[in-house]
């Protein structure tokens, strides 16, 4: 009799071991949290050198060369992952996939430090960031033609509404953790303001409407504003298109799935929750990663043939400095090693399930994300290097400062989300 | 070849930039936000009302709204602020 475990007894070792990271914290922590700290306080001195220097610190020249660099590749690819995350959670509430909850939350945090990634990557990118209030300041006079005020405030509304969804769907737990820890009750009090144990009916309905604004708001953000801030420059060759807002929105389903599945493999290692997060999940991301990763590659051909046929000249000219010019070797490793083995790979395993291994399609899922953060490089820097206005064609050299800017902001990326992983519970528990 | 479109692309005529948005005749930002916003407004609201009828949650919803676009508005205040001291005027 001593063997049989009551509901109760399951539930609460389950609550044990998901809450577990909260309380239990090993030295390996704090060496990692101070590993990525390093980077973090060299980028805020990097920062403020480029801030008092100005931008002739970095690779960015203009009117000849790129005026955009790396900076804005990075925010084009966090705010791509930002998608994917909240996706995932609103795919599963909304398509009832119980086999993936475990995943959720996860995908919402992601979106939550993305997105603020993405915000700093467009200050860093600021000649004169002082000036960022003007973006609102002059709101009301901007609206109406600035594609860029368009971003801005449907990132804003986006950044709000996915906050507030992981907030809503995380009380029940939050509850959970101010009853075991009263130590941080000051945490999750505020958060818990007003709660009742009763709210979860209107929880779930709440979240379930919200999901529908949330993917509806994916796709005006990641295939709409954000797009257009390329595709409605005419001044650029290798922008302007219709084709570039489900262009940007595919990649951005994509590289945020290859985001979820790497962090959600990550976690499931550290905290040993191969019992929660099952190898099903990642079976099912990765065959869904590897089929939208082939249309992109469908899209990248669709675009390199127009580019290459009917188009001005300075479109084609684009497209030869990619496929056989000075950035034809990143172009085609990214296309072949980046992009369509890992696809292939992922997409067989649907075929041959003993191909499939969690390290295996996380390692593909890696690579896929590289691979996108490349071709973000590759949608800005050769369009700019490549002027229509009569000026010569210009160069762009990373320098060391955009480099550690880059490593800053990731490094401060994977700390925030660590913090919020010793701070609230990742996986939901009530849904467990 | 290349080399020579490159030095004939010198000379195509350049695009006019802004010939797009001089030949709008409505602010089109309007209509963009209009598109996006219509749908995601009428979305909140139906998330808000219906069973279970309780409007404790959505107000709670709606003030976490009005608090977070207000904190999002005074830090890019507070950042412009900071900011100042380090950027030379």
């Amino acid at each position: 009799m001593d063997t049989v475990i009551t509901k109760r007894e399951r539930r609460q070792r389950l609550t044990d071991d998901l809450l577990r990271p909260l309380f239990h914290t090993t030295p390996v922590f704090f060496l990692v949290a101070g590993a990525l700290l390093i980077p973090v306080l060299w980028f805020l001195y990097v920062w403020y050198i480029q801030l008092t220097q100005g931008l002739g610190v970095t690779g960015l020249r203009t009117p000849s060369g790129a005026a955009w660099g790396i900076y804005i590749a990075n925010f084009v690819f966090y705010v791509g992952i930002a998608h994917g995350g909240i996706a995932v959670a609103a795919a599963i509430r909304l398509l009832k996939l119980k086999g993936y909850e475990p995943i959720g939350r996860i995908g919402e945090v992601l979106t939550v430090v993305s997105l603020s990634m993405a915000g700093l990557s467009i200050s860093l990118d600021m000649g004169r960031p002082d000036r960022l209030f003007n973006i609102i300041a002059f709101w009301p006079q901007r609206i109406g033609s600035s594609s860029l005020s368009w971003d801005v405030t449907v990132i804003m509304l986006y950044f709000s509404l996915s906050a507030l969804y992981l907030w809503l769907t995380m009380r029940h737990d939050l509850a959970e953790c101010a009853a075991q820890f009263p130590r941080r009750a000051w945490l999750y009090r505020p958060l818990l303001l007003g709660y009742r144990p009763d709210e979860k009916a209107k929880i779930d309905r709440m979240a379930w409407w919200l999901s529908i604004a949330i993917v509806f708001l994916i796709v005006m953000l990641s295939g709409g504003v954000v797009p257009w801030i390329f595709g409605l420059l005419p001044s650029r060759p290798g922008w302007f298109g219709a084709l570039a807002g489900p262009y940007f929105l595919t990649a951005a389903i994509s590289s945020a799935m290859a985001g979820v599945l790497v962090v959600s493999a990550m976690v499931r290692g550290v905290f040993h929750w191969e019992a929660h997060i099952k190898p099903q999940i990642f079976r099912g991301l990765g065959i869904f990663l590897g089929i939208m990763t082939m249309f992109y590659l469908y899209l990248i051909l669709a675009e390199q043939l127009t580019m290459r046929y009917a188009a001005p000249i300075s479109e084609f000219l684009v497209s030869e400095m990619l496929l056989t010019g000075e950035f034809a070797p990143l172009f085609w490793s990214m296309l072949i090693g980046g992009f369509f083995l890992p696809a292939l790979f992922l997409i067989l395993q649907a075929f041959h399930p003993r191909w499939f291994g969690v390290t295996r399609t996380t390692i593909a899922a890696m690579v896929i994300l590289l691979a996108f953060w490349i071709k973000r490089f590759l949608i800005v820097v050769p369009s700019l290097l490549r002027p229509l206005l009569p000026f010569p064609e210009g160069t762009y050299q990373v320098t060391w400062v955009e480099w550690s800017v880059t490593a800053g902001v990731l490094a401060l990326a994977i700390l925030m989300f660590i913090a919020f992983v010793k701070l609230f519970p990742m996986v939901e528990v009530s849904e467990e | 070849m290349t080399g020579s479109l490159f030095e004939l692309a010198e000379i195509m005529p350049v695009v006019n930039a802004s010939t797009a948005p001089a030949s709008q005749t409505v602010p089109i930002g309007f209509i963009v936000l209009a598109v996006i916003l219509t749908p995601v407004v009428t979305l909140l609201l139906i998330s808000m009302f219906g069973n279970p009828r309780t409007f404790r949650v959505p107000a709670l919803f709606l003030g976490g709204f009005v608090l977070l676009v207000g904190a999002l508005v005074l830090g890019f205040a507070a950042l412009s602020l900071v900011l100042k001291f380090f950027v030379p005027q």
